[in-house]
């Protein structure tokens, strides 16, 4: 019951924008349910900002960051799991310190390390300072800790090389912890708003969080409908990927141990 | 399979101390003794998961103790089974085979010969956590099995089944091993199972070689009295509980007595067992 109730409040936004973006404007605050439903909003929204665009640069923001991330934690947290070398648990609380330090304090001084790189305005500088990620190597660490040292040995017995070692059975034994942490840092990124904002100054690299806030701040008056129809717009693919894997999402986060 | 002056150490522990042993190609020998002993510590040297401190590791004549372990040409199955949750039973008993090169064919055909072998033809679709524990067990023979490897090391395979169980797969290994003419090199902790497979048991104490010989031999010709101990650890503990019965009861005299009375008791029960013994090393 007082789940229901959490889950209600909760989903109440979301219902409201649902409505007011499929209804004209003049119905947006009265709840007639015999009002016409309409996709006008979503075509003026569509025509008034570039919300392909965003979309797109946003996908492939996310996109690089995810890859990244596995890419560079993987070995990462292997090396920190599961080798022996000196200093390494100094190292790894260095990177564990690096939890603590908030993204925004960065903004000024990654600003300056963007412009001396000649990256500013381009989606790679959004994307740079989050591909190397504390969280994700002390996750895949931790997970790696818990494979059996058996079966690297097995796989060693039979003649895997470090690296396919590596791919062939910590990265399966893994799974749920790459798709729990893949789901964070997707919205993460999907969501993240200030250092875009800072970033990025043209149509071709804004993120649809930035765009969008653009979007509803200059020239369009403040038509709800309109800035709901482009918001449901952003937020769809992971609404409908959330419904989707719904269920996986769930198993993941239960045995990867983060919520 | 020779071992020349095998010594482990970490920091001021010594786990192994100048092993030696010789293991004749074909045969069973049996690494037994307590938990703690170094048995796994010296099976892990044989397999080169560890690096011994000092000693050498020959197979088939060749000084193996610098290669890594897929290049000693042995096979080994682990206390836990070591089979790869993510994989089906198939693609577990082949993932040597695979990560080695071996093609399909090749791969395909020794897969169904070991699964003949091992009765689990109907299980190589399913993944290991589907299969029960005496099931897990046959299967993590299967990659020793296609591996064709001319040594196998088994680091107490036996220890996580019920006593029924184990007494079928016990048979089951040592047939396995006579048919293949494997060289086997196997820990426990176990002494029936010791006595009832080894050709060969090495009795390692505190990371020592306690002693070397055949089983009928350490049951009849004990080296030490650890050694003694071994065949039949229950009687000893239960002449001691006697004794130390009678202590409290009676005086020292009557104590004494009574053990020895019982211990001649004993004496010939025990004489009895190792005629079981002989009968049944005879008969395998």
């Amino acid at each position: 019951m007082g789940a229901w109730l959490l889950g209600v409040l909760w989903i109440l936004p979301l219902l409201y924008a649902v409505w007011t973006a499929f209804h004209p404007a003049a119905c947006a605050t009265h709840f007639d349910l015999a009002a016409p439903l309409t996709l006008h909003n979503f075509r003026q929204a569509w025509d008034a900002a570039p919300v392909a665009r965003y979309l797109v640069n946003t996908v492939i923001l996310v996109t690089m960051v995810l890859v990244a991330q596995f890419v560079i934690c993987t070995p990462a947290a292997f090396a920190f799991a599961r080798m022996n070398f000196p200093g390494r648990d100094l190292i790894f609380a260095m990177v564990l310190l690096q939890l603590m330090v908030m993204p925004d304090v960065l903004l000024v001084g990654n600003c300056r390390i963007m412009a001396q790189l000649h990256l500013v305005d381009t989606i790679l500088a959004i994307a740079l300072p989050y591909l190397g990620s504390a969280f994700g190597i002390f996750l895949l660490r931790q997970t790696f800790r818990t494979v059996p040292q058996e079966l690297e040995d097995a796989a060693g017995l039979e003649g895997s090389s470090l690296l396919s070692r590596l791919w062939r059975v910590y990265v399966p034994l893994a799974r749920p912890t790459y798709i729990a942490y893949g789901l964070v840092s997707v919205s993460y990124h999907w969501n993240n708003f200030l250092w875009p904002l800072v970033i990025t100054n043209s149509v071709t690299t804004r993120p649809l969080t930035v765009g969008l806030s653009v979007f509803a701040s200059t020239g369009q008056g403040i038509d709800g409908s309109i800035i709901t129809a482009a918001t449901l717009t952003s937020s769809a693919p992971l609404l409908v990927a959330c419904l989707l894997f719904q269920r996986q999402f769930v198993q993941s986060f239960m045995r990867a141990g983060i919520r | 399979m020779r071992l020349r002056g095998v010594t482990r150490r970490w920091g001021a522990t010594t786990a192994l101390s100048d092993v030696s042993l010789h293991v004749a190609a074909g045969s069973f020998c049996v690494l037994l003794g307590p938990s703690g002993c170094g048995k796994t510590t010296c099976l892990r040297i044989v397999a080169g998961l560890e690096q011994a401190s000092d000693g050498v590791v020959e197979i088939g004549g060749r000084d193996v103790s610098r290669l890594a372990p897929a290049e000693r040409g042995l096979a080994m199955v682990f206390q836990s089974y070591a089979l790869f949750p993510h994989l089906t039973v198939a693609e577990n008993i082949v993932f040597g085979l695979r990560t080695r090169g071996m093609a399909k064919a090749g791969r395909r055909a020794r897969l169904a010969r070991a699964a003949d072998i091992l009765g689990i033809g109907h299980l190589l679709d399913r993944r290991p956590g589907q299969l029960s524990g005496g099931q897990q067990q046959r299967v993590a023979l299967g990659p020793a099995i296609v591996a064709e490897a001319p040594v196998c090391l088994m680091d107490e395979p036996l220890s996580n089944l019920d006593a029924q169980l184990r007494a079928d797969i016990r048979r089951e290994i040592l047939a396995l091993q006579r048919r293949l003419g494997i060289t086997m090199l196997y820990v426990t902790d176990d002494q029936t199972e010791a006595m009832g497979m080894a050709d060969k048991v090495v009795l390692l104490r505190n990371g020592r070689i306690e002693q070397d010989a055949p089983p009928a031999d350490i049951y009849a010709t004990p080296a030490s009295s650890f050694a003694a101990s071994v065949p039949d650890k229950a009687t000893t503990l239960l002449l001691y509980y006697i004794y130390e019965t009678g202590f409290r009861f009676w005086d020292t005299a009557t104590a004494a007595t009574l053990t020895i009375v019982l211990l001649a008791l004993l004496g010939g029960l025990a004489a009895f067992q190792f005629g079981v013994l002989v009968r049944r090393v005879h008969y395998r």
